[in-house]
């Protein structure tokens, strides 16, 4: 086959360029899939995309109580009260996401450049 | 049934200077519409597989009618029923295929991408502790801290970004970029560069190695300007959807 424009790569050590290739591929990773329709592993399917959006409230809502803490208009112990509230809700999640079998990373990856943005 | 895939959208004329073939061995011809060509071959309806060998020819298809000329390039697998709804398609876009290809006349599309080593636990330094308190406030403490580093490594990041761009947007007209892909990638872009400063823009990149010798580039290109066809990343609905 011709190619007529070759691709010219300012060649960096061969082991840089793997480097690049397992970037690209996490990045690809990053972007939201389609949900998984596979019969059997619908349920799993489901449940990500339901800890997924619970996922997003949760660090939406704990960025707005850091947020309140560096204002400094909290006293220690409502600091110690939302921090407790956070500190189980993340352990709940932990749980909901073992017995699905997911792992963190999944939840990361199906929130996509959304995660990025908190 | 024969049908026609779509490689690309053209200014017409002239006609292809070469010989060039396409799926299935099928020559790759020009469907002309005023002042508009669709770059075609016959094919059957059905989708091509989007395998290595079929996604690397419909790219060569491109990158040799590219060769002479500015083309926009279409999807993998577009394929229209017949000869009528190929011009159909020219006639009714022809205003929005026009500005995209003057937006790309004459120039090119050069990848790059730049891999970092984000600084380090220890070179970020919160500025502020949470004093005393249970296991609550500690949390909440350890998250603070986390999204500190993480302003700084953005921020870290952003300067180093501002840094290699400006020169590398000079020598192009337009650029795309990505930042902070994944934690490593602190770029993905892409420069719209005018053909024959190409050159000039690749010692550009060369410039940037030897000043930051701590990153790594991966310069690719020319390309298609994938980039920068109108409506490739603003969202609109995908032209041949229908």
């Amino acid at each position: 086959m011709v190619r007529t424009m070759e691709p010219w790569t300012l060649s960096p050590p061969e082991s840089s360029l793997e480097e690049f290739k397992g970037e690209m591929e996490r990045s690809i990773g990053a972007v939201p899939r389609r949900i998984d329709a596979d019969p059997e592993r619908v349920e799993q399917g489901l449940a990500k995309l339901v800890l997924t959006l619970i996922e997003l409230l949760r660090r939406l809502l704990e960025k707005q109580a850091l947020r309140r803490i560096e204002g400094g208009g909290l006293t220690p112990e409502e600091i110690e009260r939302m921090g407790l509230t956070f500190l189980r809700l993340e352990e709940k999640m932990a749980e909901l996401r073992a017995h699905f079998g997911l792992s963190e990373e999944d939840l990361n990856q199906s929130l996509g450049p959304l995660g990025d943005l908190m | 049934m024969q049908a026609y895939y779509i490689y690309g959208i053209v200014s017409f004329p002239p006609q292809l200077s070469r010989e060039i073939w396409g799926h299935g061995g099928e020559p790759v011809c020009l469907l002309p519409r005023g002042d508009l060509a669709a770059v075609v071959s016959p094919s059957p309806l059905g989708p091509w597989p989007p395998d290595e060998a079929r996604l690397s020819l419909h790219e060569a298809v491109v990158e040799q009618v590219m060769a002479s000329r500015s083309i926009l390039p279409v999807r993998f697998n577009t394929i229209l029923r017949t000869e009528e709804a190929v011009i159909a398609l020219l006639d009714q876009r022809a205003r929005e295929f026009r500005s995209a290809l003057e937006r790309v006349a004459g120039k090119v599309e050069m990848g790059l991408r730049v891999l970092w080593e984000p600084p380090g636990e220890g070179e970020v330094h919160a500025d502020q502790e949470i004093e005393g308190g249970g296991p609550g406030t500690e949390y909440l403490s350890r998250r603070l801290k986390e999204e500190w580093r993480r302003a700084k490594l953005l921020q870290a990041g952003e300067r180093l970004i501002q840094e290699l761009d400006a020169p590398l947007r000079s020598l192009a007209v337009e650029s795309w970029l990505q930042r902070f892909p994944t934690n490593r990638l602190l770029i993905a872009g892409a420069y719209l560069v005018e053909r024959p400063r190409v050159d000039a823009f690749r010692e550009g990149v060369v410039k940037a190695c030897e000043q930051f010798p701590r990153l790594r580039f991966l310069l690719t290109g020319p390309w298609p300007p994938y980039h920068f066809v109108n409506g490739a990343h603003d969202g609109t609905v995908d032209a041949f959807a229908a």
